[in-house]
């Protein structure tokens, strides 16, 4: 849907330093492995982003025993 | 099927997406970072004493943030006056009420599903439902609203 590309497309530009400062630090304080699955990972950027581990959205690779199901 | 808050661009940046979302929800961006580093400070304060928090909270709390600032009178009255008039689709965009705005913000921009969508913004699935429908059908109209 082009309305939903043109949207997301809307670019907020960069950051005021204070922000980004306030938003790294917060960023700190997140957990991985939180249980959040369906949450997405965030961008590949932040480097102590711990959460893209298991927050990407995929499902984990099942085990042998679940792909047999 | 999962409830979902993921957005489509996955691996797009927390922040950015954050900031996008009150560019929408506010229709000024610098209203929004504001408001956004205010929630940080804030929830930074609550956090150093509660223990870890997860990706997910921190949307949460970005988008009660802007939710609690867009309903203070005083900040929509700024916002109608504010508005640029020019057909953009930002223009467009502020042109939304505000569930509208709220409706493309969370299920078009975010792709959530409208049960996640209700979870988060407190709004009938249906409600977002509706109101994504009549946005759409709003914004890809491209004929000036004032005309």
């Amino acid at each position: 849907m082009k309305i939903g590309r043109d949207l997301k497309s809307l670019d907020p530009g960069n950051p005021d330093a204070s922000l980004k400062a306030a938003f790294d630090t917060l960023a700190r304080n997140i957990k991985s492995g939180s249980g959040h699955a369906e949450m997405p990972a965030e961008g590949s950027k932040r480097p102590d982003n711990a959460i893209r581990a298991t927050g990407t959205g995929a499902r984990p690779k099942a085990s042998g025993s679940e792909q047999a199901k | 099927m999962p409830m979902t808050l993921a957005s489509v661009d996955q691996g797009e940046p927390l922040l950015r997406r954050l900031r996008r979302m009150g560019l929408v929800l506010t229709g000024d961006q610098t209203l929004a970072d504001g408001i956004l580093q205010d929630a940080f400070v804030r929830a930074l304060q609550a956090i150093r004493s509660s223990g870890d928090i997860t990706e997910r909270d921190v949307f949460k709390l970005g988008f009660d943030a802007f939710d609690d600032a867009v309903h203070r009178k005083g900040v929509v009255v700024i916002l109608d006056r504010a508005a640029k008039r020019d057909g953009s689709l930002s223009d467009r965009v502020n042109r939304l009420s505000y569930v509208e705005r709220v409706a493309i913000a969370l299920l078009l921009v975010e792709n959530m599903s409208p049960k996640a969508g209700a979870i988060l913004s407190g709004r009938p699935p249906q409600v977002l439902e509706n109101a994504l429908s009549d946005a759409i059908l709003k914004l890809e109209d491209d004929t000036p609203f004032n005309e």
